[in-house]
C-alpha cells in the first residue's frame, strides 16, 4: 500500500467542496453568459422555436452532404439575402428569415416536398425560426442543418456565389 | 485470495490513482470544451431530451459545461479530488439516468456527449462508456490518489 497516503477527507467537507465546485461553474457559466454577444435568456422556455420545432431533425454533416449529393430535398438559405449571395450551398434557394413573407410569395415551394434549412452556423437560430415558420404554415418534411454554411465549409463541400 | 490482494494493492497504487485522474479528467475536460462554446447548440440538445422542465434548461445548459470542465481540471492537477470525484461520479450517474429514459421513450436524438455537432446517437453502447467511466470515477472518490497532486502540496503547507 502506498506509505504516504494521507487520512481522508471527511464526507461532509468532501460534498461542501463539491457544492463549492457547483456555485463556482454556475458563476463562470452565467458570468460568460451575461457577456456573451447573444446571452440565452434565462428561466423562460427559450424560444418557442425549441418547442415547436420538435419534429424537426437535424443533420450532421455527412447526412447534409448525401441528401444534397442525391437531391433528397431542397435546400433553405435561412440567412440574409446579401450574406447568400457572398456564398451558399449550390442549390440553395435564399429564404431569408427577415423577409419571410416576401421571400416565400416569390418561391415555388410545393408544402409536400422536403426541405433542408441551414444557416451561419451552429450558434445562429435562424435555421430553427424558419424551421417553425414553415412548419405553421403546413411544411412537415422539413430538416434542420445545425452546422450550416461553416461546417459545410469545412468539410470542403462546394460553395455557390 | 491474493490475485484479489493484488488486484486492491494494483488499483489502489498512487500511480495507477494518478492514470485513472487524468483518464477521468481529459475525458471530462474535451467533454466540456464544445459545450461551453456552444451553449445555443448544447441547449437544443438538452431540450430534446425532455427531462427538465423548460423553464430550467437555459440554466442547466449554461452551468453542466462549467462543472464539466471544473471537475476535469480539478481532476487532472489533483486539487479538491475526491470533491470532483464526487462530482464526476453524480454527473455518470446522471448520465446513466437520462440515455435510458430517452431509449425507453424512443426519442431519437443527439447524445450531446462531447460535441453539440455530430450526431452519436444515444443507444446502449453509450451506456457501456458510462459504466466504463464509472470505474475510475469511483476509484478516484475512494482512493484518492495524491501523487502528483495538488491536493498533496496543499497539504504539506498546512502540516509544516
Amino acid at each position: 500500500m502506498p506509505k504516504q497516503k494521507q487520512p481522508r477527507r471527511p464526507w461532509k467537507s468532501i460534498v461542501i467542496q463539491a457544492l463549492a465546485l457547483v456555485v463556482l461553474a454556475g458563476v463562470m457559466g452565467l458570468g460568460r453568459n451575461t457577456l456573451s454577444s447573444r446571452p440565452l435568456p434565462l428561466f423562460q422556455p427559450v424560444n418557442p422555436l425549441l418547442i415547436d420545432t420538435v419534429g424537426v431533425r437535424g443533420l450532421d454533416s455527412l447526412q447534409t452532404r448525401e441528401a444534397w449529393e442525391k437531391h433528397f430535398a431542397t435546400f433553405l438559405d435561412a440567412r440574409k439575402r446579401e450574406l447568400f449571395k457572398e456564398g451558399h450551398i449550390p442549390g440553395a434557394k435564399s429564404l431569408p428569415l427577415e423577409d419571410f413573407d416576401n421571400a416565400l410569395s416569390q418561391l415555388t415551394l410545393p408544402a409536400d416536398s422536403a426541405y433542408i434549412i441551414y444557416c451561419e452556423g451552429k450558434d445562429c437560430e435562424y435555421s430553427d425560426l424558419l424551421a417553425q415558420r414553415l412548419y405553421v404554415l403546413g411544411y412537415r418534411k422539413l430538416a434542420v442543418f445545425p452546422g450550416g454554411l461553416e461546417e459545410w465549409i469545412k468539410g470542403n463541400h462546394p460553395v455557390e456565389k | 485470495m491474493k490475485i484479489y490482494l493484488a488486484i486492491v494493492r494494483f488499483l489502489t497504487h498512487p500511480w495507477v490513482g494518478l492514470v485513472f485522474r487524468l483518464i477521468a479528467g481529459i475525458v471530462f475536460l474535451w467533454a466540456s470544451y464544445d459545450k461551453i462554446l456552444h451553449p445555443q447548440a448544447f441547449l437544443r440538445i438538452v431540450h430534446n431530451y425532455r427531462i427538465l422542465p423548460p423553464a430550467l434548461e437555459p440554466l442547466f445548459a449554461l452551468i453542466l459545461p462549467w462543472v464539466e470542465f471544473l471537475v476535469g481540471l480539478f481532476l487532472v492537477i489533483g486539487l479538491f479530488t475526491e470533491a470532483s470525484a464526487l462530482l464526476n461520479v453524480g454527473m455518470l450517474v446522471m448520465f446513466l439516468v437520462a440515455i435510458p429514459s430517452a431509449l425507453l421513450r424512443h426519442i431519437d436524438i443527439n447524445c450531446g456527449c462531447f460535441s453539440t455537432a455530430h450526431s452519436v446517437k444515444v443507444g446502449m453502447d453509450l451506456i457501456y462508456r458510462d459504466i466504463l467511466l464509472l470505474i475510475p470515477a469511483l476509484l478516484i472518490l475512494f482512493f484518492p490518489s495524491r501523487f502528483l497532486a495538488l491536493d498533496r502540496l496543499l497539504a504539506k503547507n498546512k502540516g509544516s
